[in-house]
């Protein structure tokens, strides 16, 4: 015993080395996992109040970007309303309001810090679970999508971003009506790839890339991007598609996070079918 | 001792504060981002025990972490760096210039001399961080790759900081 412990005082640079590389490469495995919550997180208040801050001081010289999105955006919604369309049928129908049953409720959130140039990126918003924000929940811009709501403290979120290796979503090639997923192959910050697209399918460049009914995390129908280029490796069955993204991930200022009312519901019939499948 | 303490702190609120709100903002072509916080451990007091510079760049390297929402990637690259700090010391200025002078200063080396000694360091440090960072797509030659710009990118900023905030190079030439 008294030989190990002078062995360990003699080598305490490698002991310690070792200690504290195990700790940390503990601490980001644990950050990688993606139902764990990381120790190691920025969506810790003290950080997520420094990062507003310094987004307050410096949003001020972007102002009139932010002003002009929102109001395309306000001019997109306002082709949506009734109110914008003509009713051009022979036979009138009255809508029953309660018919219809909302699943969908947004809130909106600042983007307060955000990264698009690492191998794995996150974003930080100023929404938390005090404003009813829950883990799993979709994130989008005015023209697209964001991210996946990842953890959540009282007053911050943190999102993973679509720039991060976590990062699956069900899509669908509108013309085509046929679904594939979109990931980050972690290169460039404007594109994403999307599998599982089989070859006898004729995909066209600028084709439009929409979510997917699939996904429960999204409404379906919302906008991701367009087909950029394509490819068909050698002895591959399906096309490996790169997807110009809509949204520009750097440079983020406000979001909607979706919720889906109905989620819960659904999630217990999925849950259901993969017990009996099991 | 208690004068470099309080330098070493002043240091290091500095290093992190430009770190985090500047040079993490900064991506030179989409991807490229320098981390010259790395200056706060390169100048960390050679006296002090050697035990207490890893400890010192574990905290460091934590502290960035939380806010770039790594987990412990910049913990165990600085680590690593802290770790073989002295090796590098030891062949970027000759040992006898140093060895068991009680005065000697990392500040003090002229610039040369500091440049390689900060080099090799940084570069030790990027690619056992992009390493981490890129091990989830197992594409090795990216690492390299990457590694090589941005330690270059740290290093100069890290010379701007050593030639504007410090006494100038008068020994261990």
């Amino acid at each position: 015993m008294r030989r190990f412990l002078a062995f360990l005082i003699k080598r305490h640079i490698v002991v310690l080395f070792l200690i504290l590389q195990s700790l940390a490469l503990y601490l980001s495995a644990q950050q990688n996992a993606f139902q764990k919550a990381g120790y190691i997180s920025s969506s810790n208040y003290w950080i997520g109040t420094y990062y507003k801050f310094l987004n307050d001081a410096v949003s001020f010289v972007r102002l009139s970007t932010i002003n002009d999105s929102l109001s395309a955006e306000n001019a997109r919604l306002k082709t949506l309303l009734v109110t914008s369309l003509r009713y051009d049928s022979t036979t009138k129908t009255s809508v029953i309001d309660t018919a219809l049953q909302q699943q969908f409720t947004y809130t909106w959130a600042k983007v307060v810090n955000s990264t698009a140039h690492l191998s794995a990126n996150y974003l930080i918003i100023d929404k938390g679970s005090n404003q009813g924000i829950k883990p799993r929940s979709g994130v989008m811009t005015s023209n697209g999508i964001a991210g996946i709501v990842h953890q959540v403290s009282p007053h911050f979120s943190s999102v993973i971003s679509v720039l991060n290796p976590k990062f699956r979503l069900s899509c669908i090639i509108e013309p085509l009506n046929y679904t594939g997923v979109i990931f980050w192959d972690g290169s460039d910050y404007q594109t994403g790839t999307l599998n599982d697209i089989p070859r006898h399918l004729p995909v066209k460049k600028g084709m439009k890339i929409v979510t997917s009914p699939y996904s429960n995390l999204f409404p379906s129908g919302i906008p991701v991007g367009y087909i950029s280029d394509f490819e068909l490796p050698s002895g591959s069955n399906t096309y490996k598609i790169t997807v110009k993204l809509n949204s520009d991930m750097r440079k983020l200022d406000y979001v909607y996070v979706v919720d889906d009312l109905l989620k819960e519901e659904r999630n217990v019939l999925e849950k259901q079918i993969t017990e009996d499948v099991q | 001792m208690s004068s470099e303490l309080f330098s070493l702190l002043w240091r290091l609120g500095l290093g992190l504060f430009l770190q985090v709100t500047l040079f993490s903002k900064i991506s030179f072509l989409g991807w490229l981002s320098p981390y010259p916080y790395l200056w706060v451990l390169l100048l960390y007091p050679y006296q002090f025990p050697r035990w207490t510079s890893l400890l010192f760049g574990f905290v460091t390297g934590l502290i960035v972490d939380l806010f770039l929402n790594t987990g412990g990637m910049h913990a165990s690259a600085c680590v690593w760096m802290m770790t073989m700090r002295g090796y590098v010391l030891s062949f970027s200025v000759p040992q006898s210039s140093y060895e068991g002078d009680s005065t000697f200063d990392i500040e003090e080396i002229e610039i040369p001399r500091f440049a390689t000694y900060s080099g090799i360091l940084i570069l030790l440090h990027h690619i056992w961080l992009f390493t981490l960072e890129i091990f989830q797509f197992s594409k090795l030659p990216v690492v390299i790759f990457k590694a090589v710009p941005a330690a270059l990118m740290s290093l100069v900023f890290v010379l701007i900081f050593r030639l504007l905030l410090i006494k100038s190079g008068r020994k261990y030439k």
